[in-house]
């Protein structure tokens, strides 16, 4: 078996035991409150973690990257549309790429 | 999306109060638990002696009916990420066999991103599937609080059919019915009607991003497609989910910096450190703050 595969194997696998933990069980399931409470912070770690990583690491010229990113935000929280996000920063980063505009 | 933005986002509203369809009216904050002559089991059981034309074939229809019909909206917003997901997997090499087993294996979207993005950049496997799984976690939350509504499952293979299905929209949506009407015949077929859009729209999505993916210009900046996706999501978490803004903000903060500090980590678990540095600043600081609010 390919790496890739028993990687999706593990990661499908695990998903659907997070997922069905606590549907299987008899009865409901009262998570600790100090777990349920840290539980919250997981998402918006998990993707500041991505976020950082993949504009601050990323492959290509550093410039681009935060300029789309900034531009990205902006639009976030003024419209917050994901969509617009998405496009908006895409573009940005598009036309700074296709300018040639990378200072650094 | 399955994991779609927003995590955890808003709650559809259920297509009629509980005074017009008769069902019973749940306390407020509480879900709605079935009825005790309902059946438990509505996932897994046959549809009865009566067949396929009996009362309760048809309260089960009813239930699915409604819930897909609830769940119908959210596709307006789920379809483009499926098919960035599909011409991300194109672009990065993957088979239509390897994207397509993504979708239905995984069927997370924001999990999947994680996964084609730490794949391309030859991540470590077990970190890799460490951070999809951290993706996922908030599923357990989901199922918990979604338990007492759906009732006890009858069976292993129910709970394993219920859990597959749950995302971030058959959970929300199903959450907001439950919150505001009671269903006295099968909640699960509700639950399970409203993830039918989501699952079949983004497994489709998958396939036809995939075959877009051949066609779209090489010009295109399709590797900060998946960078931007997760900036969307970021903020639609920001803003959306439970727990204190600051605290959250802290937490973002600093698994960000983690990111960055900890990017030589051995094992590629640079990503997995910084995550459990964010959570636990987050936690840390939701707890002070809770503490001076109890003694102020």
């Amino acid at each position: 078996m390919s790496g890739f595969w028993l990687a999706l194997l593990l990661a499908a696998g695990g998903t659907m035991a997070l997922r069905s933990f606590a549907l299987s069980l008899k009865k409901p399931l009262s998570p600790p409150p100090k777990v349920a409470d840290a539980m919250n912070y997981v998402p918006v770690s998990v993707l500041a973690a991505l976020v950082f990583h993949e504009f601050f690491l990323g492959g290509a010229a550093l410039f681009p990257r935060l300029a789309a990113a900034l531009a990205a935000l902006a639009l976030a929280l003024a419209f917050g549309r994901d969509l617009l996000t998405i496009a908006g920063g895409l573009l940005v980063f598009w036309l700074l790429d296709v300018l040639g505009a990378a200072p650094f | 999306m399955p994991a779609k933005p927003p995590i955890g986002g808003s709650p559809a509203k259920p297509e009629k109060p509980a005074a017009e369809t008769g069902r019973k009216a749940a306390a407020p904050g509480q879900p709605a638990r079935p009825a005790a002559s309902a059946p438990a089991e509505a996932a897994a059981a046959p549809a009865g002696p009566q067949g396929a034309s009996g009362p309760r074939f048809k309260a089960i229809r009813s239930d699915y009916l409604a819930g897909f019909a609830a769940g119908a909206p959210i596709l307006m917003g789920l379809l483009p990420f499926g098919l960035i997901f599909g011409a991300a997997a194109k672009n990065a090499g993957l088979s239509c066999l390897q994207a397509q087993a993504m979708s239905l294996g995984i069927f997370a979207g924001s999990a999947q991103l994680v996964f084609l993005n730490l794949w391309n950049e030859g991540v470590n496997a077990l970190a890799l599937v460490l951070t999809v799984w951290a993706v996922n976690l908030r599923l357990v939350i989901y199922g918990a609080s979604l338990a007492p509504g759906l009732g006890p499952p009858g069976s292993l293979a129910s709970g394993l059919a219920r859990g597959y299905f749950l995302t971030d929209e058959s959970y929300s949506i199903s959450m907001a019915a439950f919150l505001k009407e009671g269903f006295s015949r099968s909640p699960a077929w509700f639950f399970l009607g409203a993830a039918g859009p989501t699952w079949s729209g983004w497994q489709a999505m998958t396939a036809l991003g995939y075959a877009a993916g051949s066609f779209l210009p090489e010009t295109l900046p399709f590797a900060m497609a998946i960078p931007m996706v997760f900036l969307a999501l970021l903020i639609s978490v920001f803003k959306s989910t439970s727990g204190g803004r600051l605290p959250k903000a802290l937490a973002g903060l600093t698994a960000g910096a983690g990111a960055v500090i900890f990017r030589g980590a051995p094992f590629s678990l640079g990503l997995i450190l910084a995550i459990l540095a964010g959570v636990a600043v987050g936690a840390l600081v939701s707890r002070a703050g809770s503490g001076r609010g109890e003694g102020g």
